[in-house]
């Protein structure tokens, strides 16, 4: 590839479709780059489409967007499908580089731009409990995006256990497609567990999607308990049985309330950790979450990160579901027009003020559901001294507290001497856990001890 | 292109040597699941069975050997006909 284009727009979800439309349609020439083998992201899987399976292809069809047909039919807009950025860099003309490959690796090609959207979403906040290793156990995003996208189900008896909106959803579309679901385990007590008193009352239209998904989970007779949660799983070659307790309003098991349920799969989920390997990559400026372990990109009232010419929007700045994002990436891609002098200030202003004040409303409501769902400590007593905490080095849980005992006071310490989060995923999955593991063990807050991954 | 061997909806592949089919278009992850299969990777330490776990390539859990490419991601490569896919043991991903 040759000669710099004015915008890449990395993720290709609600954020970053939108992101590419605003920006193409103020006649920039954009180059929008996503992993998935169609444009969707992970809230609209586009569905594999192939023949012979109606059922992904329906579920495929339902979810696609305006902005999806739209972003088909945009001349200004190039897609490039299976294909991830590892690397990137701004020089001192301000042009950015990106380094792109395919899923196996192999050659890479680099895109030159000016400016840059990442939109590049959140990866689900999973934590470590006995057996969360074995086949079988996923997170809930991974049995959604299988059935959504593939057609599959990864067990046939299963139980949907976390805490967060996103399990009522997963645990519906499971039930709808034949799948047992034992039971959906939210781990924040009642009532606040219960979407009707997250706050929604206050956006009726909110409402009614929650209650379908739980009227479809009752319709399929799956019980959903507040108050509870899948502290262990046990199998040999896979997942068999999930130990489940009661949990105390701190998220401690309740003495005596163990009791084990027969499965074939566990999808568990805690929320979301934006995805700040790209970001970090740039050298943009990050806030750390006040109560949770995870951190977003900074960005100003139009969505500038603290890099001239990138820009960020959707679950990257802090995961606000998807109309944040559309908002956002509808601004953001606006805003790097306006970078790019393709828009009068004027008209910036008065385009911008109007998603500002759209965004002020759905910012609230998912800053709402955001304060529904607060993880408790409780969680510390869920592993044991045989859990790995991190999947790719399996490290075990007990080092952590160790390593923190023995002198390390950040996270970035307790990596040097345990390995957590050197691995494949970089510190992806147990990022999080560990941050508020070290956080917890040696009573500092949350922002002092995490830090920014090692790099490879 | 591969010789269209399982006509144009089937795709015929392998999973250290059984013979398995998929609808065509799937993921690695996708068709060994459709298959009742959860698990195609052992540990470097301890030998602990692996599959898929988040499902957007990010967690590198369901690495997969496909022929002579090692560790590829399971959840993002596409099965293709004629494909000997294996356990995979590597230490490393494929990036």
């Amino acid at each position: 590839m040759s000669g710099v284009i004015d915008v890449a727009v990395v993720g290709a979800g609600p954020a970053g479709l939108a992101a590419a439309l605003a920006a193409g349609g103020l006649g920039c020439e954009v180059t929008l780059i996503d992993a998935g083998s169609g444009p969707g992201g992970q809230m609209y899987h586009h569905g594999m489409l192939f023949p012979g399976n109606g059922q992904a292809r329906r579920t495929g069809a339902e979810q696609l967007p305006a902005s999806l047909a739209r972003i088909r039919q945009a001349g200004q807009v190039r897609h490039l499908a299976a294909t991830s950025v590892s690397r990137a860099a701004r020089d001192h003309d301000g042009v950015v580089t990106l380094w792109v490959a395919g899923p196996e690796g192999g050659a890479e090609t680099t895109v030159e731009v000016r400016a840059v959207v990442l939109a590049t979403g959140a990866a689900e906040l999973v934590l470590p409990f006995p057996g969360w290793d074995l086949p079988g156990v996923t997170t809930a995003g991974a049995a959604q995006a299988l059935l959504k996208s593939q057609g599959v189900t990864v067990g046939r008896r299963v139980l949907v256990a976390g805490s967060g909106p996103l399990l009522l959803p997963v645990a519906a579309g499971l039930a709808q497609a034949g799948v047992r679901v034992v039971t959906v385990l939210e781990a924040t007590p009642a009532p606040a567990g219960l979407p009707q008193a997250a706050g929604l009352a206050a956006f009726p239209g909110q409402l009614p999607e929650a209650t379908g998904h739980a009227a479809t989970l009752a319709g399929h007779g799956v019980p959903v308990h507040a108050g509870y949660a899948v502290v262990a799983c046990q199998g040999a070659e896979r997942v068999e049985r999930a130990v489940i307790a009661q949990l105390d309003r701190d998220w401690r098991p309740v003495p005596g309330s163990r009791r084990e349920e027969t499965v074939d799969a566990v999808h568990v989920s805690f929320g979301y950790s934006p995805s700040l390997e790209l970001p970090r990559a740039l050298g943009c400026a990050e806030v750390q979450h006040a109560s949770r372990p995870t951190a977003a990109v900074a960005c100003d009232a139009g969505l500038a990160t603290s890099v001239p010419g990138v820009f960020a929007a959707g679950d990257v700045t802090g995961a606000g579901g998807v109309h944040v994002a559309e908002l956002e990436g509808y601004l953001a891609g606006t805003s790097a027009a306006r970078y790019l002098g393709r828009l009068h200030p004027d008209a910036y202003a008065a385009r911008s003020k109007t998603l500002q004040a759209q965004l002020e409303d759905a910012r609230r409501l998912a800053a709402r559901l955001d304060e529904a769902y607060p993880l408790q400590p409780g969680w510390l007593e869920w592993p044991d001294a045989g859990t790995v905490v991190c999947r790719c080095e399996q490290t075990p849980w007990p080092q952590i507290g160790a390593a923190v005992a023995g002198g390390a006071r950040d996270v970035r310490a307790v990596r040097e001497v345990t390995g957590c989060g050197l691995g494949y995923c970089r510190g992806r999955v147990c990022g999080p856990a560990l941050q508020y593991a070290v956080s917890a063990a040696s009573g500092r807050p949350l922002a002092e001890v995490g830090d920014r991954p090692a790099s490879r | 292109m591969e010789p269209d061997r399982m006509g144009p909806h089937r795709v015929r592949f392998s999973f250290d040597g059984t013979s398995l089919e998929a609808p065509r278009g799937m993921t690695v992850a996708g068709a060994l699941l459709a298959n009742g299969i959860v698990s195609w990777r052992r540990t470097g330490a301890g030998g602990r069975p692996r599959g898929i776990f988040c499902g957007t390539g990010g967690c590198f859990d369901c690495l997969v050997d496909v022929d002579d490419r090692r560790a590829l991601r399971a959840c993002l490569v596409l099965v293709r006909d004629g494909d000997e896919l294996h356990t995979s043991t590597s230490r490393r991903a494929a990036e």
